[in-house]
């Protein structure tokens, strides 16, 4: 057995090549596994630290009585804290900016709602005007202590100043709602304070934050919900629809995805790589085999030999992959706690993921060497032994020729390319397969790219037509700022506009999102289902994901509170709206009025710009405009969002690049092996006067065939994996549909086309060095 | 060494369409590997094969006969000496003009066929017409495999041939060229004494009809009585050329 296993390790060797490219393939395919798994526990764990130390709520209700709410709260089982509290939405001043932020109040030695402060020094009841600022909001306008920021309370700007830079649990990630989740970078910014000049916002709390005891049941949040709404709750949000913590677990929640389905993608294909090679070695070891059993080798020996391949294969890549995999995890985590400001990050050693991606490599290497090495087993000694291998494939005329008799009029060498495909079955699916795993990663990955730009062009081109959105300060009537705003040169429309805070309920459930509400011939917003334009009439229009949520149809009745007044009321649901950006409620001005009774409190005015409006210099234009408290620009979103196109655009190359990698294992494989294989017949037609250049053409003729063959599939696969893969990233935030451009299909099916032509080199090179001479004497095999 | 003085064979005068090569070779050698590793498979060889003639090379294993015949056929170069094929100088062509040496004059025929196994006879003797840019390779080949006996057995596939009929298959693909010079490696060494002889007829046939000369390797001693010339090789040497003034039917050939 000593003698076999050298055998074996030099076997590895003489193929070495192919063996490093199946190696590489498992150690990518186990490092992307540990990688992925290990970031997502390592990012699970770092958040769940952070919520520990900051005592992240549970729940948070908002309306009501709030008081009472967490009285009795407080005193319900099961419940750890329910802690009273201010946050309030208002402008804020930085430098010349201004811009919406929020105060969100932080009570003292409360175990609910603390922060992390990063700088500087906390809040101190001695200093009622010192704040903490949010750390987005400090790098983005370079706050340190000492200096300061004016708050607009009551009509006026009231300078503060920061103590110290603090991170929060709410504001990992700065979301300014459910609803607005990628507020464009300054936009958006919180400030934490003490009692003092929260008070002087909001004279009464607004909201409680609720932390359940450590492994609740889930009869606890039901029993809150029940406090909360006998004291006329308008909404209640839990840990999984927290604004910062949902988009986080959506982003970290593509972690699993691809610690499922990548390492799936690859090990598959070294799986079929192995298949193929190890068959081509027990069909040109047949009369070893054969020796072997004759001299008294057990067909369980045999069958060990030959899985020895897979297992050393599977390990060679799986060991160093996992390795690697973990010290890559570490830094993926780091880098990523890093690049999104998450003052803690936990760093595991993973020996349960290390162990699992292991097994699966050598469970690969074992699964795709068990087929060869069974049929070496079989292989009976005396038929090895002649070491003929009886074709009787290629004895009979293929189906397609026998379906569509022309292709069998085409000429010999069209015939021979044909045939071939039928004349290693197993091999021609394997590189199909292998076309169709590379294809699916590329489409995959590139997906994401052509879908988020259809979304961005849907939301920002198609539906929303505003180019900016001026909120008051209260000082100036809305109607002379509209009028103002309408004399400025640049601006083509305005109107009057109410944006706020709304749950609605429904037969199933309730959804807290927002309400925007417009003239009904509003011409800032294009309300869509799919193509279909919809118009706002006396009830509501809601985004499509509600209608699921709520359990409602079009023309069923809803009811909608308003928290931030107080109000509510009833309305027909006039039909969904298809979004891709978040899931809102719509109303026209008219039916607000008529549905609460009284005009509403509107708090900004929509404007959309003339074609061909410098926009910098019209915006700069409504900032001066007395009363206007923030501009918010709506392209200002599109540039955020073409920044994270970026980031996409280096994780799609880093996919297709991969993906290239793993078409070319397979086809390097395959294509080596077919030409191994073929070496007597391309023998026997160089010596019968043949050119290279035909042979060539050929053999790339064949390898093409068989490539395009897995294209076309690999396409329809690839679009039907991106389908899936988006879907798992679609919710109420977004909706992600998937959108290919015919270029992307094209390119993909270029780049597999080019990745076949040179992994086909190698073996070209092998005919350009063939030994004419030695390999037309020897059986072909 | 022994060489006996060449002289055409009285039947060659019945020449096809086809002239047969004259084969001249002087002094040539062919070693491979270097230094104490250096094995010498030819050491100075001469050898003088006339338009028409059938040669037979015979000799163990390991004589060098193969190693001539590679020569010959332009699939190896001598390290030493002159080959001259149809008054052509093999030394001096670089690959390319060895590849169009081949195609234009010479057919190989294999001990092992090396027949396309997804490929009928017809369509294996066609491909090589096809690569080689011959004019109509469906007729030439169904009028070569018909010239060689299998005008029944044009659309079957390798494995439904016998290995007579394979061997008749790959010299067909060997003829179709219309080539001078007919190279044979072991012909009939995978076939019984009876399809042998049926092989060993067919080349005779093809010898005499069309006028091509024909070289054939073979261990086997019995075939050299049907060669208008015999080469007896040892250790890359050629010990002994014999003219065969009236060569044996193949019929009557047996080992």
């Amino acid at each position: 057995m000593r003698l076999l296993r050298r055998k074996l390790t030099r076997d590895l060797r003489r193929q070495r090549a192919q063996s490093i490219a199946i190696g590489l393939t498992i150690f990518l395919g186990t490092m992307l596994a540990v990688l992925s798994a290990g970031a997502y526990r390592d990012l699970d764990a770092s958040y769940a630290k952070m919520f520990e130390v900051t005592g992240f709520a549970d729940l948070w209700i908002t309306g009501g009585d709030v008081e009472a709410i967490a009285a009795e709260a407080q005193d319900t089982a099961g419940v750890a804290t329910a802690q009273a509290r201010r946050v309030v939405d208002v402008p804020f001043e930085v430098a010349d900016r201004r811009f919406m932020g929020r105060v969100v109040e932080v009570v003292a030695g409360s175990p609910v709602g603390q922060v992390l402060v990063t700088a500087g020094q906390p809040l101190d009841p001695a200093d009622p005007d010192g704040v903490l600022v949010e750390q987005h909001l400090a790098a983005h306008d370079h706050l340190h202590p000492g200096d300061h920021v004016a708050v607009l309370v009551d009509g006026a700007w009231h300078p503060v100043t920061v103590r110290g830079i603090a991170a929060s649990a709410e504001y990992i990630w700065p979301a300014r709602s459910r609803q607005d989740v990628l507020p464009p970078p300054g936009s958006f910014g919180v400030i934490f304070s003490g009692p003092a000049l929260a008070a002087s916002l909001s004279p009464a709390p607004t909201e409680v934050a609720v932390r359940f005891v450590p492994d609740p049941s889930h009869a606890v949040a039901t029993r809150v919900r029940a406090v909360a709404d006998a004291h006329g709750a308008a909404g209640i949000m839990t840990r999984d629809e927290q604004p910062s913590n949902a988009t986080l677990r959506e982003d970290i929640d593509g972690f699993k995805e691809m610690a499922l389905m990548f390492p799936g993608l690859f090990l598959l294909a070294a799986a079929l790589a192995t298949a193929v090679l190890l068959s081509r070695r027990v069909r040109t070891e047949r009369t070893v085999i054969g020796t072997l059993r004759a001299c008294g080798f057990s067909r369980r020996q045999i069958i060990w030999h030959y899985l020895g391949h897979g297992i050393g294969l599977g390990l060679v890549g799986a060991i160093p992959g996992a390795i690697v995999g973990q010290f890559a995890a570490g830094a993926a985590t780091s880098a990523y706690t890093a690049a999104i400001d998450v003052p803690v990050t936990v760093t595991r050693f993973h020996p349960d993921f290390l162990g699992l991606a292991v097994l699966f490599g050598l469970l690969t290497g074992v699964v795709a060497a068990l087929g060869p090495a069974r049929a070496a087993a079989r292989i009976a000694p005396a038929q090895a032994m002649r070491g003929v291998i009886p074709e009787t494939d290629g004895a009979k005329r293929p189906l397609l020729e026998r379906i569509f008799p022309p292709l069998g009029r085409l000429p010999a060498r069209w015939r021979l390319i044909t045939r071939n495909l039928g004349r290693n079955r197993r091999r021609t699916i394997s590189t199909m397969l292998g076309v169709i795993l590379a294809a699916t990663l590329i489409l995959v990955s590139w997906g994401m790219i052509d879908s988020t730009k259809a979304m961005l062009h849907r939301q920002f081109d198609v539906i929303e037509q505003r180019d900016a959105t001026l909120y008051i300060d209260g000082m100036v009537g809305v109607d002379a700022l509209a009028t103002a705003a309408a004399g400025l040169d640049g601006v083509a429309a305005v109107e009057p506009m109410l944006e706020q805070p709304v749950t609605l309920r429904g037969p199933h459930g309730d959804y807290a999102t927002a309400l925007t509400a417009l003239p009904a011939d509003t011409v800032m917003h294009r309300y869509l289902d799919h193509d279909r334009a919809l118009h706002l009439g006396d009830g509501v229009l809601l985004g499509r994901a509600a209608a699921a949520k709520l359990g409602v149809h079009s023309g069923d009745e809803i009811t909608l509170d308003l928290p931030a007044s107080g109000g509510h009321f009833t309305a027909r649901v006039d039909g969904f709206v298809d979004e891709p950006l978040g899931t809102l409620a719509y109303a026209s001005l008219a039916a607000v009025r008529a549905g609460t009774g009284e005009a509403p409190a509107v708090n900004g005015v929509a404007v959309r710009f003339a074609p061909g409006a410098d926009r910098a210099r019209t915006l700069a234009a409504l900032r001066t405009l007395p009363g206007v408290a923030v501009v918010q620009d709506t392209h200002a979103m599109i540039d955020a969002a073409n920044d994270f196109m970026g980031l996409l655009y280096a994780f799609v190359g880093v996919m297709l690049l991969l993906g290239s990698a793993l078409a070319f294992t397979i086809l390097f494989v395959t294509m080596t092996v077919n030409i191994a294989e073929r070496t007597t017949e391309l023998a026997t037609m160089r010596a019968s006067g043949v050119s290279l250049r035909r042979i060539a053409q050929l053999v790339t003729s064949e390898n093409l065939l068989v490539t395009v063959l897995g294209v076309v599939p690999g396409l329809i696969v690839g679009v039907l994996a991106a389908q899936a893969f988006l879907a798992s990233f679609s919710s109420d935030l977004f909706k992600m549909s998937l959108q290919l451009s015919w270029v992307t299909l094209v390119v993909t099916a270029g780049a597999l086309v080019a990745t076949a032509l040179l992994s086909q080199l190698p073996g070209l090179r092998a005919v350009r060095k063939l030994d004419i001479a030695k390999v037309v004497r020897e059986r072909s095999a | 060494m022994t060489t006996a003085t060449s002289a055409s064979p009285s039947s060659s005068s019945s020449a096809g369409a086809t002239t047969g090569a004259a084969i001249h070779v002087r002094g040539a050698a062919r070693t491979f590997g270097k230094g104490a590793s250096a094995v010498h498979a030819l050491r100075g060889v001469d050898l003088d094969v006339e338009p028409g003639e059938l040669a037979v090379l015979l000799g163990p294993s390991g004589s060098g006969k193969t190693t001539l015949l590679n020569l010959l056929g332009g699939i190896e170069s001598a390290t030493d000496g002159r080959v001259e094929v149809a008054g052509r100088d093999l030394g001096g062509l670089d690959d390319e003009a060895r590849t169009t040496y081949r195609r234009d004059t010479l057919g190989f025929v294999f001990q092992f066929y090396n027949l396309v196994p997804t490929l009928t006879a017809r369509e294996n003797v066609a491909l090589i017409l096809e690569l080689v840019g011959v004019d109509d390779p469906d007729a030439r080949a169904e009028q070569a495999l018909r010239a060689v006996g299998l005008g029944e057995r044009l659309d079957r596939f390798p494995a439904e041939l016998s290995g007579g009929e394979q061997q008749r298959v790959a010299i067909a693909r060997a003829i179709a060229k219309d080539p001078s010079l007919l190279l044979c490696d072991e012909p009939t060494g995978a076939l019984d004494l009876e399809t042998g002889r049926v092989v060993l007829a067919l080349l005779r046939k093809l010898n005499r009809e069309s006028g091509r000369t024909i070289v054939i390797v073979t261990h086997n001693v019995a075939i050299g009585a049907m060669a208008d010339r015999v080469v007896r090789m040892r250790s890359g040497e050629i010990v002994e050329t014999t003219v065969n003034p009236s060569p044996i039917a193949p019929e009557e050939v047996t080992w």
